[in-house]
């Protein structure tokens, strides 16, 4: 059985969207003209021919028929525990510490790892913290807020 | 013989054991700190600048340089083993470098870039010593529009970047040019893409998109598909490269050194476009171009040759001049004036014991780099049987933690994580990143020069062609096209006739 | 709970005002550096730093924040609690950044009490081999004829502040060539790309001394020590060419005025010493302290100068 390949479409549209946002983005920064361009001209044509090289990649797609392949699975589970626990870590640093955020992350993400263990994920969580510790801390002397603001007083 | 003189003067002041022992101090630091995932040889020669602030002038400068090619070449390990690129100039290492890794050969592109690293080194500091005054020059005779033409070659070299479709990474490098253009424009100071948003002002940090399309993006699709993790813990089948594979990386390591000498001398562009060009024409001199990108030797051995020999002579104009090439520069600009040396043309004639010992300090960094680092091989390759649900919390952690101190950003750490889901979509969709990385870097300077040369002509376009080194490159960037246009065209035609 | 939180911490300095200033510093001082490691600022920072530690007994801490000019660290300083504890060392771009900067998150003006001031270094007109002028009447002459250009370090930058101003007071009309740095912005007058860039001493001296740059007028009225044979902007007949590079101490706007003023004693106390003055003197500059009073009233005249050189000379962000 053949069909169209839906992986290139995607990428075509993904071509397109983001090429019209950049040239509707860049049309409300002056043109100029080829030779004394404005802060608009670059960003403009670029959005124009990313979006004509997706609308291509689109048509390509949808002429030239290949084998169906079963649409690759999307995982949201990983998806969204590691970007969730990347922005957790980025909110969390200042407000709660270094140690606080390391055990938060390294745990949190472990969670969408195979085969999750407790034991595991706390082992490895001390230990990413222990190395922390001594090499951003202890060794480099980075700036980083390190105990919760509480536990200082 | 002046040259030796000079050399036997470097070599008999860096030779002392104060000085060894720095040297091999700072080899370590930075290798220690440059293997980390996340952390690029930026962030690892900020923090470990420091270190050097106690100790006398030339022992700093000489634990510095330590420092530096340990930083650049834990740089290339991260890029081999966990397909991340710390910097500009390992996006191409990544390409071949990962998959190499990914057959259980990642102990022969570790050593493959160590040697290759080493014997470019070595060039690049000869060709240092003894030409840095006319390469000084060749930098000088760069203007706007030549730089415009360059990196116009380098745009059309980087379609040989991508081993799928086309017109699909045709369209990565132009989301990367596009993508390079968030921040103050140069030209008018207009805020482009930055929603109001003051971070942005300076444009997206390269380290940043890295961490988020490489990094996450691939911890990302690890974690949903048990045979890319299988495959990152593959038996390792050898450990040294054989007797072919020697034969296979001599002639890339030559030509690498060669190009990556020659552009390295140009700031700003130079430390970037050489390990690019290298690949480029590595690929096309190939008589086995579709095993590119599916773990060819010559495209670790060439590209890393190239950004090690850059690496040396990108010391020229910061050396005779103190003007520094790249951020990395700047910052080891930054260490010399904090030690009292402001380099310029006079500290070859009024303090030769400093000069010649930095640059006999160099070649013993690179030795240093490659004694420690070969017989390391076999226990960076033992990372890779870590167990996966260890190692991923790691590299995120690690990630994180780099691209927060480049800037001391939080806002960074957040930008990483969109560009996190971005590259998972990328890698869903089958889109190469290593094509949008290079129009990333290109595109504001592209745009820059662009713009520069014609306010310089007064809006006269033929300044690209009347200039003679512009127009050189001009000509090789259309014989390029032409090469990338021809193979296209011929296959679109067999498939219509298949059909 | 930021208000709340500062909202105590104002109540808790009123209250305890007189006891804890008499000890003032009782914990570590930050100072933002609003600059990446390794520039001029934060070296100066670090010196200061050590110097007041020293002083204190307490430790300094020095803290980089780049990124969107030095938008990133100042407005960092604007929001801190106004105590003393938190400070930035600001260049001559804090005043010339919002004639140019229509949105920055904070307001220069208002969200700032301006502590101490550290040194000043001039700067210097020079140009490569694109132009035969050996002295400035020369480049005033040959820009009169022909069209000349300028390169900078990038739109409002305190080296097309100085160009512009020396073009205005010298009437005559330059084109600016914007670069990313002043690292290109110099690598071009050398190659003879650009015709001329007004350098900081700092950044030109190497250069000059090499052959590769002839430095042809500093700014300001005082010729600087270590290029004594090039003539001031003053003797050459193009008086008001007063721009200097500076670095001065900032603190939030509401610090309490004795805390202001134990800063600016014991900073002007380092800044004074021996090592100070070598210090500076490496890079062309020189330790000028000054009071509070005088700090301010320096801040507020440039905040009012640099947007009219800007209109006149057509400087804006688009």
């Amino acid at each position: 059985m053949k069909t169209v390949n839906h992986r290139d479409v995607g990428a075509g549209l993904l071509y397109v969207v983001l090429g019209l946002a950049f040239t509707i983005g860049a049309s409300g920064y002056r043109m100029g003209t080829a030779a004394r361009m404005g802060p608009g001209y670059f960003p403009f044509w670029l959005g124009v021919i990313l979006t004509v090289i997706g609308a291509v990649v689109i048509f390509n797609a949808v002429r030239s028929r290949v084998a169906a392949e079963p649409m690759e699975r999307w995982s949201m589970r990983g998806l969204l525990t590691v970007l969730a626990c990347v922005v957790a870590f980025g909110f969390l640093l200042p407000h709660a510490g270094l140690i606080v955020s390391v055990l938060f992350l390294v745990i949190g993400v472990s969670f969408a790892g195979p085969d999750f263990s407790w034991r595991v994920a706390l082992a490895t969580a001390a230990v990413l913290l222990a190395l922390t510790l001594a090499l951003f801390v202890w060794l480099l002397d980075l700036q980083f807020t390190i105990w919760p603001p509480f536990a200082t007083f | 013989m002046e040259l030796l003189d000079h050399l036997a003067l470097g070599f008999s002041t860096a030779l002392s054991f104060n000085n060894l022992f720095y040297a091999f101090l700072g080899s370590v630091l930075g290798t220690l700190i440059g293997v980390l995932p996340g952390l690029g040889p930026l962030a690892t020669i900020s923090m470990l600048l420091p270190f050097t602030f106690g100790l006398d002038p030339l022992e700093a400068l000489i634990m510095l340089a330590g420092i530096y090619y340990g930083a650049a070449y834990g740089g290339s390990t991260t890029a081999i083993l966990v397909n991340l690129p710390g910097e500009t100039s390992s996006v191409v290492t990544v390409i071949d470098g990962h998959q190499m890794a990914r057959q259980g050969r990642a102990g022969v592109a570790l050593a493959t870039a160590a040697l290759g690293s080493f014997f470019a080194g070595c060039v690049g500091t000869f060709i240092l010593a003894a030409f840095a005054a006319p390469l000084t020059q060749l930098a000088f005779s760069f203007g706007p529009a030549e730089y415009f033409s360059l990196m116009a070659m380098g745009l059309v070299g980087a379609v040989s970047l991508a081993s799928g479709p086309l017109i699909k990474s045709i369209g990565m490098i132009v989301l990367g040019l596009l993508l390079g253009l968030v921040g103050t424009d140069v030209a008018s100071g207009a805020m482009r893409y930055t929603f109001g948003l003051p971070q942005l002002w300076d444009g997206i940090d390269f380290v940043v998109i890295a961490v988020g399309i490489f990094a996450f993006g691939e911890v990302i699709t690890s974690l949903e598909r048990k045979e890319i993790r299988d495959a990152l813990s593959s038996p390792i089948t050898r450990l040294w490269p054989s007797w072919q594979d020697f034969k296979d990386m001599a002639p890339a390591v030559l030509r690498g050194s060669a190009i990556g000498s020659l552009v390295g001398v140009l700031p700003g562009a130079g430390l970037s476009l050489a390990s690019f060009f290298a690949y480029s024409l590595e690929k096309k001199t190939s008589r086995t171009p579709e095993r590119f990108g599916k773990g060819a030797i010559q495209g670790v051995a060439g590209p890393e040759a190239a950004n090690n020999a850059a690496a040396q002579t990108a010391f020229i104009p910061t050396l005779t001049l103190g003007i520094p090439g790249s951020a990395t520069m700047a910052l080891m600009l930054g260490a010399m004036i904090v030690h009292n040396i402001q380099p310029g043309p006079q500290v070859m004639t009024t303090n030769p014991t400093l000069f010649w010992g930095l640059i006999a300090s160099m070649w013993i960094g690179n030795l240093m780099l490659v004694i420690l680092n070969l017989p390391l091989v076999g226990i960076w390759v033992k990372l890779l049987s870590v167990p996966f649900r260890v190692l991923f919390p790691a590299i995120i952690l690690f990630c994180c933690i780099g691209v927060y101190s480049v800037q001391n950003s939080i806002f960074d750490i957040y930008l990483a994580a969109g560009f996190g889901l971005f590259g998972y979509v990328l890698h869903k969709l089958h889109c190469e990143p290593a094509p949008l990385m290079l129009g990333f870097v290109l595109g504001p300077m592209i745009e820059e020069n662009f713009r520069r040369a014609l306010v310089l002509s007064k809006g006269d376009f033929s300044v690209f062609v009347t200039r003679p080194i512009s127009a050189v490159l001009l000509a090789i960037t259309a014989i390029l096209l032409i090469m990338v246009a021809i193979p296209a065209i011929r296959s679109r035609r067999q498939e219509a006739f298949e059909e | 709970m930021r208000y709340l939180r500062s909202a105590i911490a104002a109540a808790a300095a009123l209250l305890f005002s007189a006891a804890a200033h008499a000890e003032f510093p009782d914990k570590p001082v930050t100072l933002i550096v609003p600059f990446a490691a390794g520039g001029s600022n934060d070296i100066l920072a670090r010196h200061l730093g050590d110097g007041l530690s020293k002083i204190w007994g307490q430790p300094v801490v020095v803290n980089n924040m780049p990124g969107a000019g030095a938008a990133i660290g100042s407005a960092h300083v604007s929001k801190a609690a106004p105590d003393g504890y938190t400070l930035l060392i600001a260049s001559v771009t804090f005043t010339m950044n919002p004639a140019v900067q229509p949105n920055l998150p904070f307001d220069p003006r208002k969200d700032f009490q301006p502590v101490a001031m550290l040194g000043q270094v001039p700067l210097v007109l020079v140009v490569g081999k694109a132009l035969e002028a050996k002295t400035v009447q020369e480049l005033v002459a040959t820009a009169k004829k022909q069209e000349l250009n300028y390169a900078d370090s990038g739109l409002g930058t305190v080296n097309q502040f100085g160009a512009e101003l020396f073009a205005q007071s010298a009437g005559i009309t330059l084109t600016p060539v914007h670069y990313k740095g002043g690292s290109e912005a110099m690598t071009a007058v050398i190659g003879g790309h650009s015709d001329m860039f007004m350098s900081s001493m700092t950044q030109a001296l190497p250069l000059i001394r090499g052959g590769q740059l002839r430095g042809l007028v500093v700014t300001g009225k005082e010729r600087a020590t270590v290029v004594p044979d090039i003539p001031t902007t003053d003797e050459a007949g193009i008086p008001g060419v007063d721009v200097q590079q500076w670095w001065g101490i900032m603190a939030p706007a509401g610090t309490p005025m004795d805390v202001v003023e134990k800063l600016n004693a014991d900073i002007n106390k380092v800044m004074s010493t021996e090592a100070t003055k070598e210090f500076l003197a490496r890079d062309a500059g020189r330790p000028t302290p000054m009071s509070v009073q005088e700090f301010s009233d320096l801040i507020s005249a440039q905040l009012k100068k640099w947007p009219e050189v800007a209109d006149k000379a057509g400087i804006k962000i688009e």
